[in-house]
């Protein structure tokens, strides 16, 4: 049972002990805080962080980031405990008695374990990797499979848009990475996470995208009761979250940055959502216990930029505010 | 040598490697800039630049800002001929040594004289570091160091008295030699009284030495660094910048920066020189390659 979920930047330089003597994007690393604290504020039983990897596999909660393989020398953050490997096909090359020395957790779980610990979560944790080039249909039942779980669970999802989004960015300058992020948008903020299964793959990849299987996951996991129920991809599509635009809401607060300026009107603001979700307090069994009465969830969006051309997104998605 | 062996046995250099100027502690990964600011006519270097009390003044200010940690205030410059005696140094430094503490309570004022007249009328003006560039020749100088409560620099000038030239010297092994008059003059400002974790050793490139000797010396400068004196050095400019490159005194800044690259990776601690700026970012880049400190802002593949 998902009782909340927050969407996390991934970024190496997310991590302070990356970026040197500066404090980087001091922004986006509260956003992130405030994303994972609105997260543990509904008193999850299990987080289970969900990050994109080179494979899909289950990693040990002891596992951490090799901060050194980021920057030798000056950082020695390989504190791994647990065995190195996966425990699902990995490609990871760790030991695997832990043994050998691998490049520990993948960076998207890593930095998610690190919020989490920032955020002061010392409850149980699941970490799962899931391969960036899983296929939609994957990841959806990835996400149908962390849903089922009993324990009320809290969902941290890491991953990031497009590097193509500017001249200087990583991957150059790529006209089409501006409208695929703005469909993730979209879908976050307008408390639809089904419409995320509409992404494409092939895109996605083409356009540096890092964070498109995670958030299928989360899409798998949270039905976001449109209709598509989260197995059927095509039903979530790109069509339905187009229609959402029309909903123009206010874009809240973020909407002063670079990116995404096309979506702004598409925003529907946590508080004008808030009520229509109510009916969704009571329900039992389902799974998923967030799903409003006409679908959508309460989103609040803390952080939309692409200040290295990069696009990264913060979001928290849950049913209520929590008491 | 055996000097070596009974200067080491005599002083012993402050553990954990703590330099104090003033009242500031340095550690061992903290690499210092000595602006040298000269009250001369004729110094080597860019001569009279600093002549006029004004204009020195101003170039306090300049190498404040460009990250100078030390000021080296000298009256008498190291070459012939042109006697400079006691009572005119301490006219050309004392004074500036005042006003110097006047603007800048907190900075570090290194007074560069031999003479324990001029050193005590530096103190008394605020000075915190006596530069003893001639190797201890004037065996006073200590005493006023540690009556003072400052810092002492224990060079190696290679015997010979202040403002001489080299003239056909010769080492058996010049940095044993350098080793053994260092620590000697440490261990000696030491019983004289001066705080060990306020004395520095300096190996004086181009002081009693030919250019191949200064050559030495920095390419072995860690047998200096693991006595565990902090290690100062006095590369700019110099003729063995020069006559590596057989260039003339205006055109050694890169050369001189080589030098202090290397120092610094070799472990130096407090560098004296004209260019501050270049001489700062020389030393703040080792520091990051050498990890000592973090560099100030890393984004690049991490975004």
């Amino acid at each position: 049972m998902i009782v909340a979920a927050a969407l996390c930047a991934a970024p190496p330089l997310l991590h302070p002990a990356l970026t040197g003597r500066a404090v980087v994007l001091p922004e986006l690393r509260a956003a992130c805080a405030e994303a994972v604290a609105r997260l543990l504020r509904f008193g999850p039983e299990l987080v289970v962080v969900v990050g994109p990897a080179p494979a899909t596999g289950e990693w040990s909660p002891d596992e951490r980031l090799d901060l050194a393989a980021f920057a030798p020398g000056v950082v020695s953050g390989y504190s791994g405990a647990g065995g190195g490997a996966p425990d699902g096909a990995g490609s990871c090359d760790a030991g695997p008695d832990g043994a050998g020395r691998g490049f520990g957790l993948p960076l998207s779980l890593g930095l998610g374990v690190m919020l989490l610990d920032q955020g002061g979560y010392r409850g149980p944790r699941r970490l799962s990797a899931v391969g960036q080039d899983e296929p939609t249909g994957t990841c959806a039942a990835l996400g149908a499979e962390l849903a089922s779980g009993a324990a009320r669970t809290g969902l941290l999802v890491m991953g990031d848009g497009s590097a193509r989004r500017s001249l200087k960015a990583p991957g150059h300058l790529d006209p089409r990475a501006e409208p695929f992020d703005a469909q993730v948008e979209r879908a976050v903020r307008t408390g639809r996470p089904g419409a995320l299964l509409g992404l494409d793959e092939t895109l996605a990849r083409d356009l540096m995208v890092t964070g498109r299987s995670a958030w299928q996951v989360l899409a798998g996991a949270m039905p976001d009761g449109t209709g598509a129920d989260g197995a059927g991809s095509d039903g979530a599509g790109s069509d339905g979250a187009g229609s959402d635009g029309a909903g123009a809401g206010a874009a809240g607060s973020y909407g002063a940055g670079s990116y995404g300026a096309g979506v702004d009107g598409a925003g529907v603001d946590g508080a004008g959502v808030d009520g229509a979700g109510a009916g969704a307090t009571g329900v039992e069994g389902g799974g998923v216990d967030m799903a409003g009465a006409n679908g959508a969830l309460v989103t609040e969006v803390f952080y939309r930029d692409d200040p290295f051309g990069v696009a990264y997104l913060v979001a928290s998605l849950h049913p209520r505010s929590p008491e | 040598m055996s000097g070596t062996e009974a200067a080491g046995a005599g002083a012993s250099a402050p553990r954990g490697g703590e330099l104090r100027l003033g009242r500031r502690v340095f550690g061992p990964e903290q690499r210092l800039v000595m602006a040298i600011v000269n009250r001369t006519p004729d110094s080597f270097y860019r001569p009279g630049l600093t002549w006029d009390p004004a204009v020195a003044m101003e170039r306090v200010h300049e190498v404040a800002a460009e990250g100078a940690d030390i000021i080296d205030i000298g009256g008498v410059p190291a070459k012939p001929p042109d006697d400079v005696d006691v009572r005119e140094e301490i006219r050309r430094i004392v004074p500036f040594i005042a006003a110097v503490r006047d603007a800048y309570p907190d900075l570090i004022i290194s007074a560069d004289t031999w003479r324990h007249e001029v050193g005590l009328e530096a103190c008394a003006a605020g000075a915190d570091l006596l530069n003893d560039t001639w190797g201890g020749w004037d065996p006073e100088l200590a005493s006023v160091a540690a009556s003072c409560g400052v810092g002492l620099v224990c060079s190696h000038a290679g015997g010979v008295p202040p403002r001489t030239r080299p003239f056909r010297v010769a080492y058996p092994d010049v940095v044993q030699d350098v080793l053994s008059v260092t620590l000697g003059l440490a261990a000696r400002a030491v019983s004289a009284g001066v705080a060990p974790e306020r004395i520095l050793i300096d190996p004086a490139h181009d002081f009693g030495k030919n250019s191949w000797h200064s050559l030495e010396i920095t390419r072995r400068l860690g047998e200096l660094v693991t006595t565990g004196w902090p290690v100062l050095v006095s590369l700019s400019n110099k003729d063995f910048v020069g006559e590596a490159l057989d260039l003339p005194v205006d055109q050694r800044v890169a050369g001189t920066l080589a030098a202090t690259a290397v120092s610094a990776w070799l472990g130096a601690r407090v560098f004296r020189a004209h260019e501050v700026r270049e001489t700062r970012q020389v030393l703040d880049t080792v520091s990051a390659i050498q990890g000592d400190v973090l560099p100030a802002r890393t984004v690049r593949g991490l975004a």
